[in-house]
């Protein structure tokens, strides 16, 4: 992929990390109203726990690029720190892969969790009755931006591996 | 397949992709994968999109990012200076002056803000050229400062309780209840040993201290006041009932921008950055959790936790010989894992067997997070003997290790403290409960 293309895809995730950080604003504040209705205005919002729970499964797919971009996603460094930088780059390699191959599979099958709540109508027992695809589409849109950022790593370590070449 | 050959050959592949730097995460992905496919082919593949929506819309985790945004908010509001200021006055006469603060400082703080490596960065800044000044050695300074900020993920309220909880499905508040006294306890301990250490040692610690006058014990209580108010309202809301750990993480978020706008220290800037620092720790953390759920499903699928079970069982060792293994195990993954990696890896298979074996899952939860606290003090990577290098100027990892080595060895001691007396853990829980 082009360095521009890279480049893009630092500020999307970095727009889609800022996005999750806004929902989670709204959700504490979210909460907050549920908690203050249910003590000082005896009711309650009916939504809070439900739609928490949807904020929180966007703000967390949508979260994982930025997550993978600025190279937080934990991992066991102690050997690999030991290597000369063919034998980093060979780990970055299967790092990449691996990680390319898991988000790939669970893209794919997100995809039908998400595709089969929107054929079938698929609503919320709770009584909001929302029709889930519309939290559930995060979930393989967020994995498929993964794999896109996992494809752009793999392309960028062999970039490094030529030009040392 | 058998269990023992897929146990082997799990555990190969995960030890491979841990070692050659795969993503913690991806790699417990990949075994979960590798063991529903070879159990089924493709078939069982589809489950994978329910696993992670049904982990990612958990309203127990849920709490996860609002603790650590309220964290986040705390660190940025210029409260820590005031906390530890305050309380170094306060604790004025108790024997070893600064080094006492640094013990409750970091544990109160830490429970706080949820991190005890931000902990030791924040009040490390502070208190390390302070403790200079005044003539302090350095081995106490920092050995409190690696010590205090481990006390954090016990005392509630705790990131990896909450994700324990949810992993085996116990009660979040019982997990903070039970932390509590383990917590003080250790505190304590700490204290005590600093209380003996400069009874032997009096050179490390200056001869005399500024005695605070009674405006300057005024002030140090009122900078003190936020931090303990934000405390006793999560912890006095969820004891009562009054909410639950979810709302009373989102209430503690309130009241932590409360305080910062109240110092007004907290920008737009700051709210956006702490915004954005509490989704990329979520992500990590769901990052890892929802991978552990994968390879949970294959556990479970493919009767290795059943036969891992079984097992364990069938060796027929006495408790106390099994929570000694267990320990082993703990002491030396906490040496190369991070603590909730560690979990997560563990428990799946664990857990189980700890329970017919007769273990309770609440206080398994409250020693498997002391396990965790020793992790962060264990080289190679201990996280916060890493914290505290980057803030000493210098000073050697090893000189680190061995000033925070005593703390270490309390931990120790609490684990199998918690083993004899497990209801140090177990009794404030059901003393909720009434």
């Amino acid at each position: 992929m082009p360095p521009r293309l890279s480049a893009w895809l630092d500020r999307a995730s970095a727009a889609l990390c800022d996005f999750g950080g806004w929902l989670l604003a709204l959700m504490a504040l979210l909460i907050n109203v549920e908690v203050f209705a249910r003590y000082v205005l005896n009711r309650s919002t009916l939504i809070a726990d439900e739609y928490a729970g949807y904020m929180f499964v966007w703000m967390t797919l949508f979260g994982f690029a930025h997550a993978l971009r600025s190279g937080q996603f934990l991992r066991v460094e102690a050997l690999v720190m030991r290597f000369g930088p063919r034998g980093r780059a060979m780990c970055d390699l299967l790092a990449a892969l691996v990680g390319l191959g898991v988000a790939a599979i669970a893209t794919w099958s997100a995809s039908l969790l998400f595709l089969s709540s929107w054929r079938f109508g698929t609503v919320s027992i709770q009584p909001s009755a929302t029709p889930l695809w519309m939290a559930q589409i995060a979930v393989p849109l967020g994995l498929a931006w993964l794999v896109l950022l996992y494809l752009d790593l793999l392309v960028q370590t062999f970039r490094r591996r030529e030009a040392k070449r | 397949m058998s269990w023992e050959m897929a146990v082997a050959l799990y555990a190969t592949v995960l030890a491979a992709c841990l070692v050659f730097g795969v993503a913690i995460g991806s790699a417990m992905g990949l075994v979960g994968i590798m063991g529903v496919t070879l159990l089924s082919g493709t078939r069982l593949w589809p489950t994978i999109g329910d696993i992670v929506w049904n982990t990612a819309n958990s309203f127990t985790l849920v709490a996860v990012p609002l603790f650590v945004l309220m964290g986040e908010i705390i660190l940025r509001s210029g409260v820590s200076k005031r906390f530890y200021g305050g309380l170094s006055r306060l604790l004025y006469g108790v024997r070893g002056g600064l080094a006492q603060s640094n013990i409750v400082g970091c544990a109160v703080f830490a429970a706080i803000s949820g991190s005890s490596t931000a902990t030791a960065l924040t009040i490390g800044t502070v208190a390390v050229p302070e403790m200079r000044k005044r003539g302090y050695s350095d081995d106490l300074t920092l050995g409190t400062l690696a010590g205090g900020g481990c006390l954090g993920i016990l005392i509630p309220p705790s990131i990896p309780m909450v994700i324990y909880a949810s992993v085996v499905q116990e009660s979040v508040i019982d997990l903070f209840m039970a932390g509590v006294l383990p917590g003080i306890v250790l505190t304590i301990m700490f204290m005590l040993y600093v209380r003996v250490r400069v009874a032997v040692s009096p050179q490390l610690i200056p001869a005399r201290e500024p005695r605070p006058s009674r405006a300057e014990i005024i002030v140090g209580l009122r900078d003190c006041i936020p931090i303990t108010i934000l405390m006793l309202s999560i912890l006095g809301g969820m004891y009562f009932g009054v909410v639950t750990p979810t709302e009373a993480a989102a209430f503690g978020c309130l009241i932590a921008l409360i305080i910062a706008l109240m110092y007004r220290e907290l920008g737009m800037t700051g709210i956006k950055e702490a915004l954005r620092n509490a989704i990329v720790t979520n992500s990590v953390v769901m990052f890892i959790i929802i991978n552990a759920q994968i390879l949970t499903y294959a556990l479970t699928t493919s009767g290795v936790g059943r036969g891992v079970s079984q097992a364990l069982v069938a060796l027929g060792l006495s408790p106390f010989a099994f929570y000694a293994c267990l320990f082993v195990i703990y002491l030396v993954l906490g040496m190369f894992i991070d603590g909730i990696s560690m979990m997560l890896l563990t428990v799946p298979l664990l857990y189980p067997t700890l329970r017919q074996m007769g273990f309770d899952g609440v206080w398994f939860g409250v020693v498997l997070v002391v396990m965790i606290e020793l992790g962060q003090l264990t080289p190679p990577m201990g996280l916060n003997l890493f914290a505290i290098q980057s803030i000493s100027g210098g000073t050697t990892l090893a000189r680190i290790a061995r000033s925070s080595a005593p703390y270490a060895l309390l931990i120790v001691a609490l684990c199998f403290l918690l083993y004899a007396v497990p209801g140090l853990a177990l009794w404030l829980p059901a003393h909720m409960k009434g």
